[in-house]
């Protein structure tokens, strides 16, 4: 009876840690793009989460335009790469112009003020959008357990691209030199890199993540105007765990954070769930508040 | 020091004689709403003025240190059938607590200003989950209804205008506080940080100390004005301290002018005056506030008062 | 023909001037040094060469072409390699990949593997530690690192700032052999504080003190003058 029992537990708790991965997985993808900024480019860009949004309404818009869904999407993802691009060529050309700290705070107001520009545009011209995106099977069933396909395949979009990420981070020259551009301008420049120009491409790579971001999040749930701001709260407490200027801390962050939700919601029930995750950011903040893995890519 | 030797510029005192007259000239309670509000905020400013602008702590959870010091406040007043003016201290001494702690890791981690801003921002966002969190205490997001606070002359003026005249004073304390702090030795010590952090601690200044009492009188300041926020509201909600108010102190800060005495004054009057003026936008509120911050952080970083001033140097220099 | 030549340079930082009405030439194939005191200049010179320095006044031209006012990253993509005296590695990633981002602009990429193994060849010690960090290595292997990587893009002219500096002086003697070996192939620049070395490698000396070109001429004929006795002799005391 006990054997059965423990069994139960265990295949149980085997679903939920994997539901944790496969929803932190979404948590890193979400947070991997400012991190990615603001790691590589310098600018904390609190206007992520709408770029989040902006990816799920254009889908929407030019889906119900009679768009090929998957050619929607695809567009409404490049599209929030040009966002970005666009932000580090025209909003914060001046900002760059300033030096060190100052850099980084202006720039933190201005894209916080940009939020707030997006948020109330996109909420006021579009209310009661939300942009989701319809597996047709319910539950898949591997191994005798049972995952909802939703969440699996939100996991999977987010795996695939955040893997991809890392290869061309890793693998690529151009990745590399993006790389080689956050670690030493001078000796980046030396190897005939152009730093401004490894800089727009960052901002572009982080638009691009948002919007991968929100197809993840529409395939697990929904994409809201107005909750661009929370998204963009999420993305940072993923990042501040893991270290501000991490891909690989967002990564790694973004799982354990979803796994310990999902545990403690299962064991503990929501209200616990909370304390303990914002427990672990206060510990965190305290002793290593550079974040888990400060290191760097 | 001693009270002989308090800074009072008579400026402040003019501003505040026009603000005691306001009521006066119009008493409609929609009208006396907003001008509670500009003192009020006033306070914050100030504030942020030490916090921000003095000691050069970049906190984005001075509404959450309002909000803490509102909240515990009424939570032990409505628990324990206290008295919420005997309450309000324990608001206060939490509050500059939490401040106090927030200063000292960051010094004491060498986080640079952008660190602190993110780790303060995070606290915000701990703050509400809190809040929101322990609904069986703060009744989560409809929010709690606070306790009422008797206003001193409530009962010759009316709540309205006696807890106006109460913030008044309140805010007037404030400012001369300010004056006095940037005279004082610890006004003195955290400019010299200001301009050289290096050379300041060569030289034997604390900084830790400095930047810790900074925060903490700042931080007691939001936790009064924060009380005094909740119970004039008659109810705390994770919306009432949310992140606007904190963009709203910076704006006001920023414009009236970082580290100018008139500055807050200035500030709160001009932004809260935006603020009513486009409050039939609804949602698009939150998109001017967003524009106004890109303009004025990219523009106006000096803010008017120091313009103004500037303006009044030259002029009496060339007078002469 | 000159590979490089320098005229009437004025250049400094924030507009000040540092340097004053620099002429300088580089012959192709030889190994040209600049020397002098701390403070003298040297540096500033060779980063106004590679860009890194605002010019108020005269003419840098490589190969014919005026490279005034290119950006320093596109002098790299005509031909010129430089090695700061900080060097400047990517300190957390691997050897290779520091010395693979040296071949980063199109005319060095298409010869990335080749430039790879012979730059192996020429270090050997970079070899061995291809998949270490770069952060992680000594001095002398940094060095050695930062060089490799400047050989990655096939420069016709390699400028290298204060080889010496931090250096155990076997080490530098040992560098410098290997870069006599070089000028065969390629036009060397260097700055050097060190005298010996540099009379020993170079085929022509340029003497620099307050930002100005005090004196010039091949390791013999200065070794007569007394002017740079008493510059040694300065260097020395």
């Amino acid at each position: 009876m006990i054997h059965e029992t423990l069994q139960a537990i265990a295949g149980g708790m085997v679903e939920v840690v994997i539901d944790g991965i496969l929803f932190g997985l979404q948590l890193s993808l979400l947070a991997v793009g400012l991190v990615l900024i603001f790691g590589l480019g310098g600018i904390l860009n609190l206007a992520h989460g709408e770029f989040v949004i902006i990816t799920g309404i254009i889908s929407v818009v030019l889906i119900s335009s009679g768009w090929n869904p998957f050619i929607a999407i695809s567009a409404a993802i490049f599209l929030s790469g040009l966002l970005g691009l666009a932000l580090d060529r025209t909003v914060l050309r001046p900002v760059y112009k300033l030096k060190g700290e100052m850099e980084v705070l202006v720039g933190l107001f201005v894209t916080l003020g940009l939020a707030f520009i997006l948020e109330g545009i996109t909420s006021y011209l579009f209310p009661g959008f939300y942009f989701s995106v319809r597996i047709p099977v319910e539950t898949i069933n591997i191994m005798g357990l049972s995952f909802r396909a939703s969440a699996l395949v939100s996991g999977l979009i987010s795996f695939v691209s955040l893997y991809l990420l890392l290869i061309f981070l890793g693998r690529t020259m151009t990745g590399k030199a993006i790389r080689a551009a956050l670690q030493n301008q001078t000796g980046s420049r030396v190897c005939g890199i152009d730093v401004e120009r490894m800089r727009t491409l960052v901002f572009f790579l982080g638009g691009l993540m948002a919007g991968l971001a929100s197809l993840a999040k529409g395939v697990a749930s929904s994409v809201e105007p107005g909750s661009g701001l929370e998204l963009t709260s999420y993305a940072l407490i993923v990042g501040v765990v893991g270290g501000v200027r991490s891909v690989y801390g967002a990564m790694v962050a973004g799982v354990l954070l979803g796994v310990v939700n999902a545990i403690a919601s299962y064991l503990l029930g929501t209200y616990l769930t909370l304390i303990i995750l914002l427990g672990i950011v206060v510990v965190v903040i305290l002793y290593k508040p550079s974040g888990l893995f400060a290191g760097g890519v | 020091m001693s009270l002989r030797s308090l800074y009072v510029p008579k400026p402040i005192l003019i501003f505040f004689a026009v603000f005691a007259i306001l009521p006066l000239i119009s008493s409609n309670p929609y009208h006396v709403r907003i001008f509670t509000i500009v003192v009020l905020y006033a306070s914050f400013v100030y504030a942020a003025n030490i916090i921000i602008g003095e000691s050069r702590q970049l906190f984005l959870c001075m509404s959450a240190l309002a909000g803490i010091s509102a909240y515990t406040s009424s939570i032990l007043s409505l628990s324990f059938g206290i008295n919420p003016w005997l309450t309000i201290p324990a608001g206060i001494l939490f509050s500059a607590a939490v401040g106090a702690l927030l200063s000292y890791v960051s010094i004491v981690r060498g986080l640079g200003e952008i660190f602190v801003a993110i780790v303060t921002l995070t606290f915000s966002l701990i703050f509400e989950n809190v809040i929101l969190g322990l609904r069986w205490l703060t009744m989560g997001e409809t929010g709690l209804v606070t306790p009422v606070l008797w206003w001193p002359f409530q009962e010759i003026a009316g709540k309205r205008v006696a807890s106006y005249y109460t913030i008044l004073i309140f805010t007037l304390l404030v400012s001369i506080l300010y004056a006095n702090l940037v005279r004082s030795r610890l006004g003195i010590a955290l400019r010299a940080i200001r301009s050289d952090r290096v050379s300041a601690e060569v030289v034997g200044i604390d900084v830790t100390r400095y930047n810790v009492i900074a925060a903490s009188i700042g931080s007691g300041i939001l936790a009064l004005g924060g009380a005094f926020y909740g119970y004039f509201n008659g109810m705390v909600s994770p919306g009432v301290f949310s992140l606007s108010v904190d963009i709203a102190i910076i704006l006001m800060l920023v414009l009236g002018g970082i580290r100018t005495l008139y500055g807050p004054l200035i500030g709160s009057v001009a932004i809260v005056f935006v603020l009513e003026t486009t409050r039939g936008l609804g949602q698009l509120t939150l998109t001017f506030l967003g524009i106004l911050l890109v303009v004025l952080i990219l523009t106006f970083r000096e803010g008017i008062s120091s313009i103004i001033q500037r303006a009044a140097v030259k002029l009496s220099g060339q007078g002469q | 023909m000159d590979l490089l030549a320098v005229e009437g340079l004025r250049a400094g930082y924030k507009g000040l001037n540092v340097l004053w009405d620099v002429d300088l030439n580089v012959e192709k194939n030889t190994i040209v040094s600049v020397i002098g005191s701390n403070g003298s200049g040297k540096t500033t010179l060779l980063n106004a060469i590679m860009g890194f320095v605002e010019v108020n006044k005269g003419e840098i031209i490589f190969n014919g072409n005026k490279i005034t006012h290119l950006k320093p990253q596109e002098r790299v993509g005509l031909g010129i390699a430089y090695v700061p005296s900080e060097r400047e590695l990517f300190p957390e990633m691997t050897v290779e990949d520091n010395l693979m981002l040296g071949a980063y602009t199109p005319r060095a990429r298409k010869h990335l593997r080749e430039s790879l193994s012979q730059v192996y060849e020429f270090f050997p010690i970079l070899s061995e530690r291809r998949n270490q960090l770069a952060g992680t290595m000594s001095g002398g292997e940094q060095q050695m690192l930062a060089i490799g990587r400047a050989l990655m893009s096939r420069p016709e002219l390699l400028i290298l700032d204060e080889l010496s500096t931090g250096l155990a002086p076997a080490i530098t003697l040992r560098i410098y052999r290997k870069l006599e070996g070089l000028s065969e192939r390629m036009t060397v620049l260097l700055a050097e504080q060190n005298i010996h070395q540099a009379f020993m490698v170079s085929d022509y000396i340029y003497v620099m003190e307050n930002g100005k070109i005090i004196a010039s001429g091949s390791p013999d004929e200065l070794s007569e003058s007394s002017l740079i006795k008493s510059a040694y002799l300065g260097v020395k005391g």
